[in-house]
């Protein structure tokens, strides 16, 4: 029998295995869905694998270019000038850039349906229901024979379910990180948000089961209803806000909403890092903004109130006071 | 002043090394503040080392930690000289204010201090891959190895980061 320690070192090495294949620029769809697979067969393979994540959420801060020539330099060198390594290449503007891949979540890599950063996209599953992928949403279809299951890996979706074909017909299930959500009705959002979950109901119903409670903290939702919860259960129940679900048309609404908030909604849809200083964090926003260009809304801000988008390349933009 | 035994060891200490200890280091970072920071900062780590009374041979155990030190130092202002390089090779209209400079440079520090102690191979390579999203393949024949060297180093950094970040 292992010794604790040597097991746990493991799982690590297992999980670096995995992250390794698939940032090789060589894995297939077979090897993200084992990896989904093999993180989902124990807790301790998920720890491991966040582990990982965390750790390149850091990496990612760093413009590539700019990290390179840093980060790859020769030296200290006392006395004496070293070149930037080859590897790291240019430091035209042209070259200041961030690199093509999504590296910002891991989970994102695994999942069979993902959506880029600023990307929305409409997955029709083979019931008849739809997916509506928010930005930056990863997604598994996990159909089985006595469920209909929908993996949400991270990001935010709009379900609509269709009646089962199948006799007895399935129920349709959402798991999450935090709980599992069974569609009593048609039409619902749910938003990962990594500790926690929101969960809107446009249509029907929507019974909620958090995974540390077990059916005890079992919660049911309605139409018009809005519930934010966590893996032991129910946070907070509220009426369903009259904007949220106005992301499904590609628009913020806001109303008398705080900037920072404006701005964490906003920087879900774009590249790189979007920030707002502390001194503007209170201003209030109002007004519908599209989510598809969100230069046009970050200088529409700067119209309408005391700020000013200080730039240091496409991919790392703050918003400050004028 | 403090009359506790620890604390008078650790002043007979330093009236009696900070002399030698201070040359050394100016000779080393050619530059007097600096080696009077570091002088300082080398006390106070001995402070919240071991106890001061159970070190028997001092010069080699306060040259010891004073080198860790000086060897940090140079470390981060190489880095720094690497980063304001960068910097100025943008063009004018592009330079971000000295908040967001500052924060950026704190995140390379964390990560250089992460890195600094890995071969050059396995740092290069595990940069290029996940800062700079090359594949195995590209990195493999730029650095002249097999792609499974690649994934090895690669590996091998992440496995390192994650001991040190814990």
């Amino acid at each position: 029998m292992r010794a604790p320690a040597a097991a746990r070192e493991d799982v690590l090495d297992t999980a670096v295995a995995w992250a390794v294949q698939l940032t090789s620029g060589e894995a297939s769809d077979a090897d993200r869905a084992a990896c989904v697979a093999w993180r989902a067969r124990d807790p301790a393979h998920e720890r491991a694998w966040q582990r990982i994540a965390h750790l390149t959420q850091t990496l990612a801060e760093v413009p590539p270019a700019l990290g390179m020539a840093v980060l790859g330099r020769r030296g200290p060198a006392p006395g004496r000038r070293r070149a930037v390594l080859a590897l790291g290449g240019g430091l035209g503007v042209a070259a200041l850039g961030w690199a093509g891949h999504d590296s910002v979540t891991w989970r994102r890599w695994t999942a069979a349906h993902r959506t880029a950063v600023g990307e929305q996209r409409l997955v029709q599953l083979e019931d008849g229901s739809r997916l509506l992928l928010d930005t930056n949403t990863a997604v598994d279809v996990a159909w089985q024979a006595n469920t209909r299951r929908v993996i949400l890996q991270g990001g935010r979706i709009r379900v609509e379910t269709a009646a089962d074909t199948w006799q007895p017909p399935r129920p349709f299930v959402v798991q999450t990180g935090v709980g599992q959500l069974t569609a009593l009705g048609t039409r619902f959002l749910v938003h990962d948000l990594g500790n926690t979950v929101t969960i809107g109901v446009l249509d029907g119903a929507v019974a909620f089961r958090p995974r540390l409670s077990g059916a005890d903290g079992e919660i049911t939702l309605q139409a018009g209803e809005s519930a934010r919860c966590d893996a032991h259960g129910l946070q907070a129940r509220t009426p369903l806000p009259a904007h949220a679900a106005t992301w499904t048309q590609g628009t913020l609404v806001a109303d008398a909403m705080p900037l920072a908030a404006f701005i964490a909604a906003l920087a879900r849809y774009r590249q790189g890092q979007l920030r707002c200083a502390p001194e503007v964090a209170a201003l209030r926003v109002s007004g519908a903004f599209p989510l598809a260009d969100t230069d046009r809304v970050l200088a529409a801000l700067a119209q309408v109130l005391p700020v000013r988008i200080e730039r240091f390349t496409r991919y790392w933009t703050t918003v400050r006071a004028a | 002043m403090s009359a506790d035994p620890a604390s008078q060891v650790l002043q007979t200490l330093y009236v009696e090394h900070r002399g030698w200890l201070h040359a050394w280091l100016r000779r080393k970072l050619g530059c007097d503040h600096d080696a009077a920071d570091l002088v300082h900062d080398t006390f106070v780590r001995v402070l919240h080392g071991r106890d001061p009374a159970t070190i028997r041979e001092p010069r080699p155990y306060l040259g010891t930690v004073a080198h860790g030190l000086m060897v940090n130092h140079l470390r981060r202002r190489d880095l720094e000289r690497a980063y304001r390089e960068a910097l100025q090779a943008l063009p004018e209209a592009t330079v971000p204010s000295l908040e967001t400079q500052a924060e950026l440079l704190e995140t390379l520090v964390r990560i250089d201090t992460m890195l600094h102690s890995l071969p050059a191979r396995v740092r290069q390579a595990f940069l290029a891959n996940q800062l700079d999203g090359q594949t195995h393949a590209q990195i493999a024949t730029t650095l002249g190895v097999s792609i499974s060297s690649v994934r090895q180093y690669v590996a091998k950094a992440l496995r390192h980061c994650l001991e040190i970040v814990g």
